[in-house]
Formats: C-alpha cells, structure tokens, sequence
C-alpha cells in the first residue's frame, strides 16, 4: 500500500444509483477543503468492475474510501460489502455505508460484514451536506488510513 | 240365609214327626205342646239375632262417606245413600224415578260391555269419579261414586307448574334430566330431546342414545367429564360440546352442568343436571372473534401501509425538497420576484410535506417498532423532553411549573415524546401573553393521571374528540402549522399503555389534557 503523496487528490468511489443523490453528495463534497476526486457506480456490478480493475477500469485508481448504498440495482450493496471485506487486497479499503435504510436489520448486518460505519442520509439537506462533509473530514483528516 | 231355611225345614220336620206321635199316641198333647213352644222359642231368638244382622248390613251403604247409588237397567233409582242425597243432590233425580240422560248414557255403556265403566261428573263445581258396576244376573247396577275435587286440583296445580317449567325451559333452551343411581333410571326433560333433534319423550332416555346425540368428536370428553367427576369425587362438573342431530346432521353446541348428590356415606345416588342450547350465543361469539380478527389485521395491514407509503415516499419528497432548497438558495434574488415566489411556495409546501410523512411513519411504527416495557422515571422521561424544547420554550419564553413526578412501567422514548407533543402543542397554541404551562400527576382508582394545562387559546367542547383524530386540527393558520397527527400520536402511546387521552376547556380559556396509565 502506498501513502498517499501530499496534494495528490484522494480517491473515492461513490456506489449510487440515484443521481439525485450523486449530484448532492458532489455538491457536499465540492464544498470541502480536501481535494477530492469521486468516481461513481451506478450499480454493484459496476462498483466491483471498478474495485478489481476488469471490465474496461483497469486505469482507474484504487479508491482511499466507499461510499455505498446498500439497495441497488444488478448486485445489491450488501452483496458489494461482502466482496470487498472477504478480499484481501481490498478489505483494507474503509467502506462507509450511506443509504436512507433505518432498518436495525440492516444496520446490524453490514456491520457483522464489516463495514467500517453505517449513516442514514438525513431527510434535511443542511444535515445531509452536514454529513457528507463530516466524513470527509473524519476520514481524510483525523483518521489515519493503510 | 241358607242356614235359616235348613233351619225352618228342619222344625217343619219335627212339626210332621210330632203330629205322627200325637196321631199314633206315642206323645201325650201336653207333652207336644211343650215340645213346640221350647223349639218355637229358640227359632225366634235365632230369627231375632239374623235380622239384626241383616239389617247391620243393610245399613252398612247408608254408612259409607261416599255416594252409593243403585239404578234398574232402565235407569230408575233404585237405591241412593245419604251421602249421595247431600252431595250429588239434584243431580241425579229422586227415588223411584228416572236419572239425568248422563247417568243413562253411562248405564248403557256399562251394561253393553258387561264390565265396569268408570267416569267423571261435575256437580255443584265438586268433581266426583263414579264406577258404574252392572250385576247383570240381577238387572241392576252399582254405581260407587268418590268426590276427587281436591286431588284433581293438586293434579291440575301440578301439571300446571310442569307445564310451566316445560315451556320455560323450551324458551331458555335448557333442558334438565335426572340419572337415579339406584335404579339407573335417566330421564330427560321434553327440551333435553328437543335439543338433540327428538320429539319429546320419543324414547326413553338412556345413556347410549346421549353419547349417540353427542358429537363424534366430543364423546370422548363428555365421557371423560362424566366419569372423572366420579373417579374424582368432584360433586359437579361442566363440559362444553356439541351436539349433531342424527335426523337433520345440525351441529348444536351446549354448555352441561351437572351435580352429584350422596347418600351419608357419600354414596353418589343421583345426578342432575342440565343442557343449555349456546348455538346462538356461539355463532355470536365466533362471528365477533372474526370481526376482532379482520379489524386487527386491517389495522394492521393500514399500519403496514402507512409505514411503506410513508417510508418510500420519503426518498423522491427528500429530492424535491433538497432540490428547492438548493434553488433557493443558489438563485434567490437572481431571477424575477415570480420566481422568488414560486420557490418560496415550493420550499414551504415539500418541508411540510416531510413533517407530515415523518409524522405518519412515527405513528405506524407505535404499536410495531415500540419497544418492551420496562420500570422507568416520569420525571426523567419529562426532564428529557423539555431539554428537546429548550430552544422553543426559550424563544416563547413559556413557564413551566411541574410537581414530582412518579415511577412508572412503560416505554420511556414513547413517554419522552408524548410530553414533548403535549407541551409543544401547550406552546404552539399560545395566547397573545407568554404561555404557561403547569404539570401535575394524581393517583386515582388504581391509575394515575398526568395532566398539561395551559393558558392558550383553548378550544370549543365540539372538538374534544376530533383533536385526536388523525390530520385534524383545530387552529388551522400559517403561524403554527402542525401536521395534524401529533395528537394522534400521542393517543396511540396513550392507549398502547392501556390509558386514556382527553381534553378539557374552553374557549380563550386555555385547555388541559389529561392523559392516565394503569399504575401495576
């Protein structure tokens, strides 16, 4: 694994398949200080074509965070989650459960796959934007990645 | 009779014997004579003593305290006795001559069967049974007359009251029947045989054709109630089962009771008991167990829906909503007033809508998502619910006085929030001074009684019971805006605690709602 170079933009692979949502997400994002590159899947097939480089995203680079959706088309999030965490090149990849699902089922289960956190999208746009820029910061400024 | 003509042939006799010796000299005329007047003399005494036997006899009908008549064949009175003469007086005709076509019709009757004829006659409202014995050889008949008013009328009391308890059974569907141990005789009731589909007393009852009436399914059971009451020594047992009439196959369900009774030495010598016919009350039951059972699961079925609708419909209103507000934000004042405006309405509108269907899915998941019930404080449960107000009770700048509140046995977050409903709606609908808003608890008849009273515009007696309705609201204006479902809700917490909800006031003059929750 290598650290990241200092000013180099980090990497995140948003899994949504609403673009509502990947526009909101962007525009939270857009609004941050860290520099940021997000490349989006629409569904978990495409998701895990990217992770593993095949399907024509061999050049695309390996994400330093997932954000996920769990209710997807083609493969299902928690499917996607599954894969990632029982890979042993992509495990380390912290994956960040981001769904409008308040189910404890849910909750409960993606954290038994290992997912490294589980947020509901919240219903208010202020909260939201709130959010998406509060796991910017905890992840790329206060957490220390592989 | 007999024994005097053998008598008087016997002196005849010795008459002829003695005129033989008077004639052929064996007796002097002297002697004879003495002879006859010794013999005449014991025949008299002996003829004395037989008629004052004949007469003690002839006597003997004229003693008798019933009524003795003797009629010819014809239907001439022949002979009556006293007690005929005052009792049937004028109902049958002086001596000598001809009876009443009643007494004749009967005469007749007796004479041309030859044998005893036995009816009723009712003179001066005494009713006498009367036995017409004809003696044919004599062309004469008796007639042996007793007067049974008085046992006919216990008769008729009694078939009275039997009648009435027949008919009162037959209206209750309650039948009765008696088992005799000591003979084993069972008998029903007419309404036992009515119940299992028999004509009344068709047969006699036994305990074979009762099994046979009982349900194949139930004979069993029925069976073992019997018998293990005896085995037991219970003095009475009850059994449920159904009954099949084997004419028709009609299933009837009946509820049985019976009671043993022992002798001293606790012998059982009999048992009774009773079959109520609980058709109706059964079918009765059993369509509102079914309307129970359709209204719980359509409710919970409405329950369902309202979570599903309101969850998903969730998703595309936090698009619209995001969406207008980042409209707003981005192009206010950019674009023409009209715009401005439109967005304005548009924000408004879909930020209402989300209350409302955040509202709704809180009030589906009360009875499905709530949580066990466990001992909590009341006042911590306020405490908290004030803390989420603070913000609102600070800028209204409401009061509240609250006393100690107690420990209660519910689901804590559902109380928090019942609060926080109640006394935000206390603020919400203020008057023009500063709300306040007082908070007590009472304990009464196993309950206790919280209670929120404001000093707030209040409302009309009309809508006491509307309020709580879903989406009804009483102050309908921009400024305090509600959903219409917060006091839906808290009537829903209410209830799934097993209390009550109300509200009392009036007019200008703020309101109080009460709310109760069992205290075990």
């Amino acid at each position: 694994m290598n650290r990241k170079i200092i000013g180099q933009p980090l990497e995140i692979l948003l899994v949504e398949d609403n673009p509502g949502d990947v526009r909101l997400i962007l525009e939270a994002l857009k609004q941050g200080k860290i520099k940021n590159a997000v490349n989006v899947a629409e569904d978990g097939e495409e998701a895990m074509l990217f992770l593993t480089k095949s399907g024509g995203y061999s050049d695309k680079p390996r994400p330093d965070l997932v954000l996920l959706d769990l209710n997807l088309p083609r493969k299902d999030g928690r499917e996607v989650l599954a894969e990632i965490k029982s890979d042993p090149q992509l495990r380390t990849i912290p994956v960040i459960i981001l769904t409008s699902s308040t189910a404890e089922q849910d909750v409960l289960n993606t954290y038994k796959l290992h997912a490294n956190c589980y947020i509901t999208k919240p219903v208010d746009l202020d909260q939201f934007m709130a959010v998406v820029k509060s796991i910017e910061d905890f992840w790329f400024t206060i957490v220390v990645l592989p | 009779m007999k024994d005097l003509d053998t008598r008087i042939e016997k002196f005849l006799l010795r008459l002829d014997r003695l005129q033989e010796d008077l004639l052929t000299g064996k007796l002097e005329v002297n002697q004879a004579l003495k002879q006859v007047t010794e013999d005449l003399s014991v025949a008299v005494e002996e003829l004395r003593g037989s008629e004052e036997e004949i007469r003690s006899i002839a006597r003997f009908p004229g003693e008798n305290p019933n009524p003795i008549i003797r009629f010819s064949r014809e239907g001439k009175v022949l002979y009556a006795n006293t007690t005929s003469t005052i009792q049937l007086a004028g109902c049958i005709g002086g001596l000598g001559t001809t009876a009443t076509e009643f007494w004749r019709r009967a005469i007749v009757k007796a004479f041309s069967s030859g044998s005893v004829y036995e009816t009723e006659l009712v003179c001066h409202e005494q009713t006498f049974k009367l036995l017409f014995t004809p003696i044919l050889e004599q062309n004469y008949i008796n007639v042996y007359g007793q007067n049974v008013t008085e046992s006919k009328r216990i008769e008729a009391a009694l078939r009275d009251s039997e009648n009435r308890l027949n008919r009162a059974q037959e209206i209750a569907h309650l039948g009765s029947w008696e088992l005799d141990l000591t003979n084993n005789r069972l008998t029903w009731s007419d309404e036992v045989y009515r119940i299992f589909g028999l004509a009344p007393q068709e047969f006699d009852a036994t305990y074979e054709a009762f099994l046979e009436a009982v349900h194949p399914d139930d004979r069993r059971i029925v069976n073992e109630a019997y018998s293990g009451s005896i085995h037991q020594k219970l003095d009475s047992y009850e059994v449920e089962h159904r009954v099949m009439r084997k004419s028709t196959g009609e299933i009837r369900f009946v509820h049985e009771k019976c009671e043993h009774i022992r002798d001293e030495s606790g012998r059982i010598i009999r048992s009774i008991g009773m079959v109520h016919d609980i058709t109706e009350r059964k079918v009765a039951e059993e369509k509102l167990f079914e309307a129970v059972n359709n209204l719980t699961r359509s409710n919970a079925e409405l329950e369902q829906f309202a979570y599903v609708a309101s969850h998903d419909l969730q998703e595309p209103l936090r698009m619209v909503s995001s969406y207008v507000t980042l409209l707003a934000r981005r192009y206010k004042g950019k674009l023409d007033q009209d715009a401005d405006e439109f967005i304005h309405y548009a924000v408004d509108g879909a930020t209402r809508m989300q209350q409302m269907v955040q509202d709704l899915l809180e009030l589906s998941r009360i009875q499905t998502k709530g949580k066990l019930f466990a001992q909590f404080s009341a006042q911590e449960a306020l405490d908290q619910a004030l803390s989420n107000l603070t913000l609102k009770i600070h800028e209204t700048q409401t009061q509240i006085t609250y006393g100690a509140l107690p420990q209660v046995v519910g689901d804590e977050s559902q109380f928090v929030h019942l609060f926080q409903n109640l006394i935000d709606n206390a603020i919400k609908y203020h008057h023009l001074e500063p709300p306040r808003i007082l908070i007590g608890v009472s304990r009464k008849d196993g309950e206790w009684v919280f209670s929120i009273a404001d000093n707030g515009l209040g409302l009309d007696s009309k809508h006491f019971t509307r309020i709580f309705g879903i989406f009804q609201q009483v102050h309908r204006s921009r400024k305090n805006a509600g959903t219409g479902i917060g006091l839906s809700i808290c009537k829903r917490i209410v209830e799934r605690h097993g209390g009550r909800i109300w509200v009392e006031s009036e007019l200008g003059r703020g309101a109080t709602f009460y709310f109760t929750l069992p205290t075990n």
